[in-house]
């Protein structure tokens, strides 16, 4: 009897144990799971978020309300480098106003450094903040994981401007856009570099944008 | 009990997959609703600017055109197009798509406005239009055409002229190189370059004389016979300045005493026309003005410039960001239009045999700005400086290269961009000035 039972016992402490052990490791596994999920939907809604700015933006080059304020389009973009652009447009009034004042603004898109103070405290070494400023006014910034927002200008033979003029017309015709997001923290092991871009890396690349304020006239 | 243990294992089990389930099928949905939505978004926009393009494309054919159309079926959504005129001549395209998808999340209708406005594009516009392009012309390095530039013809360009307006041509383009010593074919075109694009060479000359009757001035000799006019401006230090006028029959040497009329009194809405015959032109012009002249046979339709040219106060004056450079200056009011339905030439005088300057936007019908009597045996005359710009039926000879008659520089006046002189020739088709979308 006693010796019955002790093997009961032991039997059964190892059974328990080795589904509790599974129990353990499938809970492992469903945590990692939904955190890279996560963190993969964290990037790619981070992702849409830049293009549709950047889209909304960007088709606006050019545009006026009050259209004689900008008479040539080609002089509409009037700085232009790899990693910034700042462009005459006329920004919407309010969410529910899309259409602009009639005055020209200047917007200007640019990405900082992955050293700024503003960024060193994420655990991704990459990420860098995009900034956008209308005017003279505080530059809005957003930490949306960037670790890439690239810039290329084409002439209008669609060849790249390898050396940009240095005073508008700049000869941009189109435009192409490479946006690399990355997760600001991420699951995983840190000392490992390439924890951030083997799966939870979205990149965007808009190959010709044009907007039809430059075009026109 | 075991039984129980188990069964209560197996749900526990359950639950904890059916989170997981839960909690993975979520995050999967939710990608592909983010997905989705841009599509729909993106999809939405091209509805959108498709009807624009649609009603553009009929504008373009029929100028005449205003109409709209309702819930058009286009691209798994529909359009509604309205095109309208206002201001007169202006147009204004609205075009909104409609599209069931997913907007914020939710299954659902949502709208997307396109706006384009078009203007009656006036030749003024252009710092060079050229209705042919000569044979074996070519535009070469060190060329700089300022300004928008357009030819009916065939564009040939030898190496990298530089044009810093936008440029279009029906007849295409022709870009050669490495001959001559021009370098390869690279021409730079800052604003772009579209082809190809028609803009017939047309003058109304009865919309100018109708503007010079109603509110202007025009001459014509009571028999019907050519006359010619000539007109000095001068500037009395008042806001309108005056004209000195005086005319004579085509042919004959002697001019009428000359008369000198204050120039809102004489052409309050600024056209000066001569019917048929010749313009003889000079002087400080004080105000907006149109002058030019029509034609009857090839002996008259000339626009003679007899000395400077000029503007009461220049258009341009020195960048203060950009020392050496120059910016238009908005202060200046002045802005002339010369229209010559034969063609515009220089007078071979001693006036204009140093440079001479020319202020105004030259509008050559059958022809181009030439200079009298100009062959390679003529001293050379310095420079000719057009500030505003030239509108040619064909490019005439204004200088040689071995120095006879003029050395040609050609600056696009700005201000014409959005403003011309009054009933200044229109192409007769329109252009899109605003595009929101």
């Amino acid at each position: 009897m006693g010796f019955s039972t002790l093997i009961d016992i032991l039997g059964s402490t190892l059974v328990g144990g080795l589904i509790l052990l599974i129990l353990f490791r499938m809970n492992d596994s469903s945590v990692e799971n939904h955190y890279l999920n996560s963190g993969e939907m964290i990037v790619q809604s981070n992702l849409l978020s830049v293009i549709e700015l950047l889209e909304h933006d960007f088709r606006k080059i050019g545009y006026c309300e009050d259209y004689d304020k900008i008479p040539n389009p080609a002089i509409a973009i009037i700085e232009a480098t790899d990693t910034s652009i700042a462009f005459q447009t006329d920004v919407a009034q309010s969410e529910a106003v899309q259409t602009g004042d009639g005055e020209v603004d200047i917007l200007k898109y640019w990405v900082g450094s992955p050293i700024d103070s503003d960024v060193m405290g994420t655990p991704n070494p990459k990420d860098r903040i995009l900034f956008r400023q209308v005017n003279s006014e505080t530059p809005l910034a957003a930490n949306l994981g960037i670790t890439q927002f690239s810039l290329k200008y084409f002439d209008d033979d669609g060849e790249e401007i390898a050396t940009m003029p240095s005073a508008p017309p700049l000869g941009i015709i189109t435009l192409q856009i490479d946006v690399t997001v990355e997760n600001t923290a991420s699951y995983g092991d840190a000392a490992n570099d390439d924890v951030y871009s083997k799966d939870k890396s979205a990149f965007w690349r808009q190959i010709r944008l044009s907007a039809p304020g430059l075009s026109i006239r | 009990m075991g039984g129980k243990a188990i069964l209560l294992v197996v749900i526990a089990f359950s639950l904890m997959f059916s989170i997981v389930n839960y909690n993975s099928s979520n995050t999967t949905t939710r990608a592909v609703e983010n997905l989705s939505e841009y599509y729909s978004k993106t999809n939405l926009q091209n509805i959108a600017a498709s009807g624009a393009n649609m009603a553009a494309n009929i504008i373009f054919k029929d100028p005449t055109w205003t109409g709209s159309f309702e819930k058009l079926p286009f691209q798994g959504g529909f359009i509604d197009i309205n095109v309208t005129k206002f201001a007169v001549d202006k147009i204004k395209i609205t075009s909104t798509g409609y599209l069931t998808g997913i907007f914020d999340s939710e299954i659902g209708e949502d709208t997307s406005l396109v706006k384009i406005i078009l203007e009656p594009s006036s030749f003024s516009k252009f710092g060079y239009y050229t209705n042919k392009w000569p044979t074996g012309g070519y535009l070469v390095t060190g060329d700089t055409i300022d300004g928008p530039f357009h030819t009916q013809g065939k564009l040939l360009t030898l190496g990298s002229p530089v044009f810093t307006g936008k440029v279009t041509t029906k007849g295409g383009l022709s870009a050669e190189g490495n001959k001559w010593g021009y370098g390869a074919a690279d021409p730079e075109f800052l604003a772009g370059y579209e082809s190809p694009v028609d803009v017939p060479f047309t003058l109304n000359i009865t919309k100018i004389k109708d503007a010079g009757n109603y509110d202007g001035k025009v001459f014509q000799d009571a028999s019907g016979n050519a006359l010619d006019v000539k007109l000095v401006f001068s500037d009395d230090g008042s806001d309108i300045g005056v004209v000195q006028y005086s005319t004579k029959l085509t042919g004959t040497t002697t001019w009428s005493t000359p008369v000198t009329a204050k120039l809102d009194t004489l052409a309050p809405n600024g056209v000066i026309w001569n019917s048929k015959g010749n313009l003889y032109l000079s002087g400080t012009v004080n105000g907006k003005y149109t002058v030019g002249t029509g034609k009857s046979g090839s002996t008259n339709g000339y626009v003679y410039l007899e000395d400077d040219i000029v503007y009461r106060e220049s258009p341009l004056i020195p960048d203060p960001s950009n020392p050496g450079y120059t910016i238009t200056n908005h202060d200046c009011k002045d802005m002339l239009g010369v229209v010559a339905e034969k063609q515009v030439v220089v007078k071979d005088n001693t006036a204009n045999r140093s440079n001479i300057n020319i202020h105004a936007s030259l509008f050559n019908y059958d022809g181009g700005i030439t200079v009298e009597g100009i062959s390679p045996s003529k001293p050379n005359m310095g420079t000719m400086k057009i500030l505003g710009g030239l509108i040619e039926n064909e490019a005439q000879t204004t200088g040689y290269t071995n120095g006879a008659g003029y050395r040609q520089v050609i600056k696009f006046d700005k201000r014409f961009e959005t403003t011309t002189p009054p009933y200044f020739p229109a192409t007769e088709t329109y252009e899109i000035v605003s595009w929101f979308e």
